[in-house]
């Protein structure tokens, strides 16, 4: 796909641009929104705010990078700014050391669909599930993730290594069912 | 530390994850993005389309309301006639004017010039049962489009009224009942009173006094008075709180001396110092002053004096250049012992250049750049021609008083015919004219006009001698302000 001169159209206010442009990229883009939230009417409210900023942003694009880079760190910053403004995350997102869980090095390996290990993200806490999603899939260090969510660097770290073992311990559990569920099959 | 297999891991699974999105999501994005544009179609018609029916209402209102009176009178002299106040012998014959200006509805018929008319009021018809103003016409006036429509109002049922007298009379009137019938029919055309035409004849009506007196009166009195119909009320005014806002301003062009607006001016000297020796008369020597590079920058404030008007100050320094050919370049301490060949027959040429170090002798074996330094203070008064969005223009216009900072322009000393260079030979205080015709064009939240200008120096450039040389710079000019419009 020729990028350049569909961002071209799109600024030129071409709307069959505008929605080759959207159907290209909003499919992936539900599914980086749909991790950051409970639900998928949130997720495609994310979605729809990300996509209106790119539109409205789009002259800023500078084709030194790929569009579809630049469009997922809209939707990862309309993401956390919806976490931010919507009170029933705004709650859930303070970053306290109340709730500590057993920190596990053990790496087991990841035998969930992509669908599977989604929704166990989002079983996260919010502030788990979004420094969790930030640092491992977006690959922001905690510094950045400080930054972003207006936390010391520390807190990032040790939320995200209590939202990793957690998510471990939850990913151990499931493969150990699925195997008996597939052992029990005749 | 942890091992960053997981994370891959994890971060590969998630880089599949994908949803169809409903297509509600992409009709509200389109609304957001493409909505302002979409709606403006309708906001625009929501206005063009009563004010084109307001238009329309008032050009029928009134564009009847002229028409329609001047029919309905033209026909009433077949049918008043029925009144028994009214008898031949009584009235004065026809003139061939005012037969002539009967409708073609009755042609014929043996109306009287000076009819009858029929008086709105019971009282009025006894006190002033006929009509006294024959000669009086029908002049349109803009004050008495009220008077004309009510009268028109009236004119149909009063004419209908009429006829049927006349029936009953049936010759006892004026009247014939052939004329009659002709009279029915121009009832008829006054029924219909939309295809009316104006009478472009000259129409024998009633006096203004006598319009006033039938007519206006009774509407009049229905009219509620200003102060009734609109108690009154401090008025409330909304004036827009206009700011100084500062930007950057530019330009580049050419520069020239100009001795008026368009001609430039010509060096000519007849002491051709090269020359003389050689032939023994003098040769005519003639150079133009070649405009050149010109350019300037400096701050911009402006201030909104209105919707449309804006006042715009500045401070800027401002580069002028001019070229000129020159001869040689003669130093002054050694000229007097190494050239004694220019210093005879010479002696005004000597005396001038003596007072200075070294002069230029007149000739083309170089080109010499005049340069000006100027430290400007314009204000004008910008112009915005149309409100587009997209191209707004703007015309400005206005002074600005130049100081000289700094020049190296050489002074032609016609006289003498050489150039030297005279600190006090130019006027250090200048007043231009200016005019520019910028677009405007806004980038990225900053607003850039941009365009040609043209400046002409009022005051001469020269402070001695007898030749004019005023400044003229025409160039691009640029305006750059930061943000968008407030206004």
């Amino acid at each position: 796909m020729d990028y350049h001169q569909l961002v071209k159209d799109c600024l030129r206010g071409n709307t069959a641009a505008q929605r080759q442009l959207y159907e290209h990229f909003a499919g992936n883009m539900l599914g980086v929104c749909y991790r950051y939230t409970k639900s998928m009417v949130d997720a495609e409210d994310v979605l729809q705010e990300g996509f209106i900023m790119v539109f409205k942003n789009l002259h800023q694009f500078s084709f030194s990078g790929e569009l579809g880079g630049w469009v997922r760190r809209i939707m990862v910053n309309t993401a956390i700014n919806y976490l931010k403004k919507h009170s029933r995350y705004q709650t859930e997102l303070l970053f306290t050391e109340g709730v500590l869980h057993p920190v596990s090095d053990d790496d087991p390996e990841v035998l969930l669909s992509t669908k599977e290990l989604a929704d166990l993200i989002r079983q996260l806490p919010p502030g788990y599930q979004t420094i969790f999603n930030l640092h491992a899939v977006e690959g922001y260090s905690h510094v950045e993730i400080g930054k972003i969510l207006g936390i010391n660097e520390g807190t990032s770290r040790s939320q995200y290594a209590r939202a990793r073992s957690l998510l471990i311990s939850w990913i151990k559990k499931l493969s150990a069912v699925t195997k008996n569920e597939t052992y029990a099959r005749p | 530390m942890h091992d960053p297999k997981f994370e891959k891991e994890v971060q590969q699974k998630l880089e599949e994850l994908s949803f169809s999105p409903s297509d509600a999501v992409w009709t509200r994005v389109e609304q957001a993005v493409n909505g302002k544009k979409r709606r403006r179609v309708p906001v625009f018609w929501l206005f063009l389309l009563p004010a084109l029916v307001m238009t329309g209402a008032g050009v029928i209102y009134f564009s009847g309301t002229r028409k329609v009176p001047a029919t309905a009178m033209a026909q009433r002299p077949a049918i008043v006639p029925a009144s028994p106040v009214t008898s031949p012998a009584a009235t004065p014959p026809a003139s061939p004017s005012t037969a002539s200006s009967l409708p073609a509805a009755a042609p014929t018929s043996s109306a009287p010039a000076n009819p009858v008319y029929p008086s709105s009021t019971a009282t009025s018809a006894h006190t002033n049962p006929t009509y006294t103003k024959p000669t009086d016409t029908y002049r349109p006036s803009s004050g008495m489009s009220v008077v004309r429509q009510s009268h028109a109002r009236r004119a149909a049922p009063a004419a209908i009224s009429g006829v049927a007298a006349a029936d009953e009379t049936s010759g006892e009137g004026v009247l014939s009942g052939h004329s009659a019938e002709a009279a029915v029919s121009s009832v008829k055309s006054v029924a219909s009173t939309a295809t009316a035409k104006a009478v472009t004849a000259r129409v024998t009506l009633p006096g203004r006094n006598d319009f006033g007196r039938h007519y206006a009166a009774p509407t009049a009195a229905r009219l509620p008075t200003t102060s009734q119909a609109f108690p009154a009320k401090a008025p409330i005014r909304l004036k827009p709180k206009y700011s100084w806002e500062s930007g950057f301003a530019g330009g580049i062009g050419l520069s020239s001396q100009n001795k008026t607006l368009f001609q430039q001016p010509t060096i000519m000297s007849d002491l051709s110092p090269n020359a003389a020796p050689i032939t023994g008369r003098p040769k005519t020597y003639t150079s133009q002053v070649q405009p050149d590079l010109s350019y300037w920058a400096g701050i911009v404030v402006q201030r909104p004096l209105s919707k449309v008007l804006t006042l715009s100050l500045g401070l800027d320094l401002h580069y002028y250049s001019t070229k000129v050919q020159i001869g040689e370049k003669v130093d002054n301490s050694l000229s007097a012992s190494s050239s004694p060949s220019l210093l005879t027959g010479q002696s005004q040429y000597v005396q001038t250049a003596a007072a200075y170090p070294y002069y230029y002798s007149v000739g083309n074996k170089d080109v010499f750049v005049n340069r000006y330094y100027f430290l400007e203070l314009p204000g004008s008064v910008v112009w915005q021609v149309n409100h587009s969005r997209n191209l707004p223009l703007f015309w400005e216009g206005g002074f600005s008083l130049a100081y000289l900072v700094s020049s190296n322009a050489l002074y032609f000393n016609s006289k003498s015919g050489v150039f030297y260079k005279d600190g006090n030979a130019t006027k250090k205080t200048q007043i231009n004219l200016t005019t520019a015709l910028l677009v405007g064009l806004p980038i990225r939240g900053l607003r850039l006009q941009a365009g040609p200008q043209v400046q002409y120096g009022l005051t001469s450039l020269q402070s001695q001698g007898s030749g004019m040389q005023h400044l003229f710079y025409g160039g691009l000019r640029l305006v750059l302000l930061p943000g968008k419009a407030k206004n």
